[in-house]
């Protein structure tokens, strides 16, 4: 009750007269909270679509069956289906095609078992949910195909018009004989999905007697793990049997990644918050000091003041976090759209229709919010409580509140870089199966790593500035002297400030060079890959999300090779192998062509073996991912299932390649279809005779076979550009998590500089009576800003590229598998200097006017 | 009464005849305190009837003798305690101008306001003939006895000065009085 | 020297309007030490800061040298300040960061000067106002009266047309200020202009002419002393 009432008649009245600082500090925490708040909204509708289009593709189904990229022969269907304990078996063929017309759209076609699988899935041909005129008539024919009311729309289709639909035997025309309500399977993809009849797909795909998925449902009461032996054990080896969770949990471990970058943004744009509230609150304690002694000196107790400021601080704090709720809802709602079409792009098609809401975690994050600002409001209150009543009667001269430069937070600093390097040390000492190899590890590392160095920054800063008094007073003249000297009056303060610039630009330095470092290897790597000046597919290569384009027959290659121009046609083959319960990336091209024009980036082992051991031989190479996580070696060798059962395949190098997270494997052409049985083809990589021009080239290849099929021939310099610009795209999220960060530490600098200025109001007054023109004093706080920009620039590019290199070392490394040379991104370096200075000077513009315009008379009156 | 310790403490330097003994009380204090004479002659008679001084006799040629004055041991103790004792009486005002200000009219404070002016004027005035003499002795001697007449000069500024807030306080209190009237009236 | 031609200054305090000067009209000529004394709220330190550039009038004509600081922009005046006016003040405003000898130099610097230029003119006015031994001391480590004996060299260091001076000794013991006023004294005696605002009779005794301000209006005028020439 007490505190109550000191609230509404003390703090009330500070927080109308404190207004600035108060609207500072609201903005800061507001800004943090939304950040937080917003990447977690992302995470989870991102998640949850993804999660949506797999679990209604997959509906009741138990257990799905894999097996190989070609599929697998359905006889399989008949074995599964005897098993005891089965209640239902449907066959799946899934193929992608592409719907031809104005625009490239890729479509999802699953072709099911119409009298079956309603077992399985939500939905019936024969009821309301869709509208089919003549189910026997879909049934009977052949070329008919269900697309869903929202795809039907959007092209402008109904039901009896033909459409045109890009498959591996050329294009195809079908007849649409009924749309599906965008309910359960119909929402897969965003609705870009059809419907066939499980035998008309086998024909139109050319998987005829293959199947490529089958999804089992048990009767009731049986035992999950003797039902998935069981089925394991009734097929060969080499299928795949697998919960549909299995699948969401391949991209739940995608996201995973995005996830804790995030995280780690999100903590540090908190973070940043809390130096302002820090500042924000010893800048009101400073300020109030005689008001705090006048309330000591008649009886306020220690408690009751800390209690005080804490109270304000909360009050403060809970109506900035609401405030940051909805902001982050504003930020989620922005975002959402670029995050999914970056997932989309490189892991799984999705498409986000709503945010996910979930109280408990938008509260957890305001929350979050409210402890970080009382937890940094903690120390100043404690300064208020220190302060004796004496100071009501006399005025005390400012005494800085060493507490940040003291020994007690040198030794948490110490503590802070120990406990961060321990916990590097264990996780590279750490074997790969070990608990210790966890992410999380690498992340408190640098958190807590950034907090030793922002802890010690204020002392940092108290010797660097020294060093610049020379420099200053060279360039600028006395304003220059003064605005140095000014920093080192509240060292402590403007240290604070210092370290918010450091913490933010430390972010967007590693962040910078992590993602520089990926795109130099990136490229480093496509260049060492891709050397063929078209890339000939029947889709375009970037347009379908990852999944695979529509295979081409083997027999195009030597027709391609016949045209002029054409120096060689590389086929390549794109295919996903199970190993030891992972989803290896299988990529198969003809080695010995390769061999010839492709400096393949060799990890360790010899060149000359992979061209020797690998053409037509039970040899592959791997990539170091895969090498590093099964420990294999050259000279070793693993077993890989194959349609005709397992294969033991001897390791022939490994090699650097980040097409895959969860493993890479090279293999021969020919290596590949004599164990796949697989003709197909996914792109046809050429080589231009030198002399001719590639446009030409690529012009004749499209007029022979454009007429067949729909047929794409990109430019390798072309898809390079693409792929730079999804994989810039990727990073849009961490960038604006940066950017708020900087605005956060911006704001402190408004704050420390405004409590600076106001505090100098009397020298200001000084200065302008002796003969400081406007602009001199303009230029002196700016100086100040500036110099705060700088110092915290320079640390924190420091601080930056050190923190840059474990996250690259420890996270993307060992997630990638690949060795990502650390490279440090140059540009960004200046870039982020310039941002620091830029920022900080652009923040001191508002003091630096209330310096300026400072009354002279009332400031020499000013106590 | 503090003649008799004045003309005791100038003895107590050296032996003096009278007339000298006028000349260094009028270079020591003359500035505030002028005295004739029959003054001094009668304040030395009592003296040495309170034996605390004596005298000689210089002869001189074609004149009367001389009486050159000395102070007796006695008369040292007795300088002594008096300088050892703080004054007990404080200054009695009775100005010229105590008696003006109690016989002017208060109901038509004009003329007493300008008066006040006036007097300020005059005592600022005074006090920048004191503050330049004050200047002129420490630039010309440094010694003992400059310092004293600094010190003597510092004294008449400041009651020159209480006399001048004296006078401001005066007219503050006039003027309040005045306004009083004014407003009770209306 | 200066010339104040029917100067009024006027505050708005609300909806009221409080005339903190009327009708002033004043010469002050060269070689002057001129006292303004008044009543607090008479309006002496405003007279002050009109003649000195840190306040403009809101009616009649304010010259320096002949330049009309009433009617001249925030650089100017700014530079009028730095160049040919002193200001001593009663809170000796020094900056508190700054060495003695930097502080009486920060005219000079301020005006672009380099520091190696600044410091001998400096060190020269600290040892004529006899701080030669503390010109690395902060004002901190220096005295009440060593601290506006700085603040007196540094409003010398331009060689200003008139040093202006607000209650200089207002802070300092009887002793202590004696000694300031004979400084400025002697420096008027060499031909300085002074203005000082005091409501002590004894520093304005130190001056050649009192000025009394009572209301914001010019009360007396009076001579009191020989002008140095």
């Amino acid at each position: 009750m007490k505190l109550l009432n000191l609230l509404r008649h003390i703090s009330l009245k500070h927080l109308h007269l404190q207004k600035l600082q108060l609207v500072m500090a609201v903005s800061g925490i507001c800004l943090g909270v939304a950040a937080m708040v917003a990447i977690d909204l992302v995470n989870r509708s991102v998640l949850k679509s993804c999660e949506d289009s797999i679990n209604h593709a997959t509906g009741r189904a138990v257990l799905q069956i894999t097996g190989g990229e070609a599929g697998f022969p359905e006889e399989m269907l008949e074995r599964v289906q005897k098993l005891p304990g089965v209640e239902y078996a449907v066959p799946v063929i899934e193929a992608t095609g592409g719907l031809t017309g104005d625009k490239e759209r890729a479509l999802m076609i699953l072709g099911i078992d119409v009298l079956q699988d309603h077992h399985i899935r939500d939905y019936s041909i024969t009821d309301e949910s869709a509208e089919i005129p003549d189910p026997l008539l879909f049934l009977a024919k052949r070329d008919s195909i269900l697309l869903t009311r929202t795809l039907a729309g959007q092209i402008g289709i109904g039901i009896d018009q033909e459409v045109n639909v890009q498959t591996v035997a050329g294009l195809k025309t079908f007849k649409v004989r009924g749309l599906l309500n965008p309910e359960g399977p119909a929402r897969v993809a965003g609705g870009d999905i059809a419907i066939m009849d499980v035998y008309a797909a086998q024909m139109a795909f050319g998987k005829v007697g293959s199947l490529d998925r089958i999804d089992v449902s048990f009767l009731p009461g049986q035992d999950f793990d003797t039902m998935k032996a069981r089925i394991e054990a009734a097929l060969p080896p080499g299928y795949d049997v697998d919960t549909p969770a299995g699948r969401t949990r391949q991209v739940e471990l995608l996201l995973g990644r995005f996830r804790t970058s995030m995280r780690l943004v999100g903590c540090m744009a908190l973070f940043v918050g809390m130096y302002l509230i820090y500042n924000t609150v010893s800048i009101s304690v400073v300020q109030r000091r005689r008001e705090i002694g006048i309330l000591r000196a008649l009886g306020g107790g220690r408690m009751q003041i800390a209690a005080l400021f804490l109270a304000e601080t909360l009050a403060v704090a809970t109506f900035a976090s609401l405030l940051g709720m909805a902001l982050g809802l504003g930020f989620a709602q922005a975002s959402v759209g670029v995050v999914a079409q970056s997932v989309t792009e490189m892991y799984l098609r999705t498409s986000v229709s709503e945010l996910v809401f979930s109280w408990p975690s938008l509260l957890l994050n305001a929350g979050i919010g409210i402890l970080a600002s009382l937890i940094a409001a903690v120390f100043p209150s404690l300064a208020a409580a220190r302060v004796t009543p004496v100071s009501a009667i006399r005025a005390v001269p400012y005494a800085a509140d060493d507490f940040l430069r003291g020994w007690r937070i040198k030794f948490a600093a110490c503590l802070c870089l120990l406990i961060a390097l321990s916990c590097l040390v264990a996780f590279e000492v750490a074997s790969p199966a070990s608990p210790a190899k966890n992410l999380g590890f690498v992340v408190v590392a640098v958190i807590l790593l950034l907090l030793s160095i922002s802890l010690i920054t204020p002392v940092l800063f108290a010797w660097t500035l020294p060093l610049t008094h020379n420099l200053l007073a060279f360039c600028f003249g006395a304003q220059g002297r003064l605005a140095g000297l000014n920093l080192q009056k509240n060292i402590t303060r403007n240290g604070v400030a210092v370290a918010a610039i450091l913490c933010s630009i430390a972010l967007f330095v590693s962040s910078a060079n992590t993602v520089h470092s990926m795109r130099t290897s990136l490229f480093e790597w496509f260049d060492s890959i891709i050397r063929a000046d078209l890339l000939v597919s029947s889709g375009h290569p970037l347009a379908t999300g990852g999944a695979p384009t529509i295979p081409m027959p083997a027999e195009m290659l030597g027709e391609m090779e016949k045209i002029p121009g054409v120096q060689s046609v590389e086929p390549f083959r794109k295919g996903r192998v199970s190993y030891n319960g992972r989803k290896l990336m299988l990529e198969v091209f003809d080695v010995a062509l390769r061999m010839d024009y492709c400096p393949a980036m060799i990890a360790v082992g010899k060149r000359e073996n992979m061209a020797r051991l690998l053409p037509d031989q039970d040899y592959v190479a791997i990539n170091e991912g895969l090498a590093l996580k099964e420990r294999l070696r050259p000279g070793d060798s693993l077993v890989l299932p194959t349609p005709q059962g397992p294969v033991r395949f001897g390791v022939a190098a490994v090699i650097v390649s980040f097409s895959s997270d969860a493993g890479v494997v090279w293999l021969d052409i020919n290596t590949y279809r004599r164990h796949w049985r697989d003709p197909l083809v996914d792109t046809y990589e050429v080589l231009v005779k030198p002399g001719a021009k590639i446009k030409e080239v690529r012009q004749a290849i499209l007029d022979r076979f454009g007429g067949e099929r729909r047929l794409f021939a990109l430019e390798a310099a072309e898809f390079k550009v693409e792929v730079r610009k999804i994989l810039d795209r990727s990073f849009v999220m961490t960038n604006a998590v940066n950017i708020i960060t900087l605005v956060i530490a911006g704001l402190g600098i408004i704050v420390t500089l405004l409590a600076s200025v106001f505090e100098r109001t009397r020298e200001i007054g000084i200065l302008r009576g002796i003969g400081m023109t406007r602009s001199q004093v303009l230029a002196m706080v700016l100086i100040e800003s500036a110099l705060i920009g700088a110092i915290g620039g320079v640390l924190g590019a420091a601080a930056g590229i050190v923190i840059g290199w474990i996250e690259m070392e420890g996270m993307i490394r060992v997630d990638l598998g690949a060795s990502i040379g650390y490279h440090v991104h140059y540009a960004a370096l200046l870039w982020a200097l310039l941002l620091a200075v830029g920022l900080s000077a652009l923040a001191g513009i508002y003091p630096a006017r209330r310096a300026a315009t400072t009354n002279i008379v009332e400031a020499l009156t000013y106590e | 009464m503090s003649i008799k310790y004045a003309l005791l403490a100038i003895l107590a330097e050296r032996d003096l005849h009278g007339y000298e003994l006028k000349s260094s009380f009028d270079h020591k204090v003359g500035e505030f305190w002028s005295l004739n004479y029959g003054q001094i002659y009668s304040t030395l008679d009592r003296l040495e009837k309170e034996a605390l001084v004596t005298h000689d006799r210089e002869m001189q040629e074609k004149r009367p003798d001389r009486k050159i004055f000395s102070i007796t041991p006695q008369g040292r103790e007795e300088l002594a305690e008096w300088l050892a004792t703080p004054v007990g009486k404080i200054r009695a005002l009775r100005d010229e101008f105590f008696i003006k200000l109690v016989f002017m009219d208060k109901d038509d404070p004009g003329p007493l306001l300008a008066l006040l002016d006036k007097q300020k004027a005059l005592y600022l005035k005074q006090m920048s003939k004191l503050t330049q003499r004050k200047m002129a002795l420490k630039k010309a001697a440094q010694g003992p006895d400059s310092l004293t007449g600094e010190l003597l000069m510092d004294a008449g500024l400041f009651h020159a000065e209480a006399d001048i807030r004296w006078l401001t306080l005066c007219e503050a209190k006039l003027k309040a009085a005045v306004d009083r009237k004014k407003t009770s009236k209306r | 020297m200066i010339e104040l031609n029917k100067v009024g200054r006027m505050y708005r305090q609300g909806n009221r309007e409080v005339h903190a000067l009327k009708d002033i009209s004043l010469m002050i000529g060269k070689g002057e030490f001129l006292s303004i004394m008044g009543p607090s709220g008479s309006g002496k330190s405003t007279l002050l800061n009109l003649m000195g550039g840190l306040d403009q009038a809101t009616a009649g004509e304010v010259f320096m040298d002949g330049r009309p600081l009433h009617a001249i922009s925030d650089n100017e005046l700014t530079l009028i300040r730095r160049r040919r006016i002193g200001y001593i003040f009663q809170f000796f405003n020094l900056l508190p960061l700054l060495t003695a000898e930097e502080n009486v130099g920060l005219p000079l610097l301020l005006d672009g000067l380099p520091f190696s230029e600044v410091r001998p003119k400096a060190a020269a006015l600290l040892r004529q106002v006899g701080l030669h031994d503390r010109s690395e001391h902060r004002p901190e480590q220096l005295s009440g009266g060593e601290m506006q004996r700085v603040a007196i060299a540094r409003a010398l260091i331009t060689g200003p047309a008139v040093i202006l001076a607000d209650e200089p000794t207002g802070n300092l013991d009887s002793h202590t200020s004696e000694e300031i006023f004979l400084l400025l004294r002697s420096l008027n005696e060499e031909g300085q202009t002074i203005v000082m605002v005091t409501h002590d009779p004894k520093a304005a005794a130190y001056g050649t002419r009192i000025i009394t301000l009572k209301d914001g209006t010019l009360a007396e005028d009076m001579v009191i002393g020989e002008t140095a020439s």
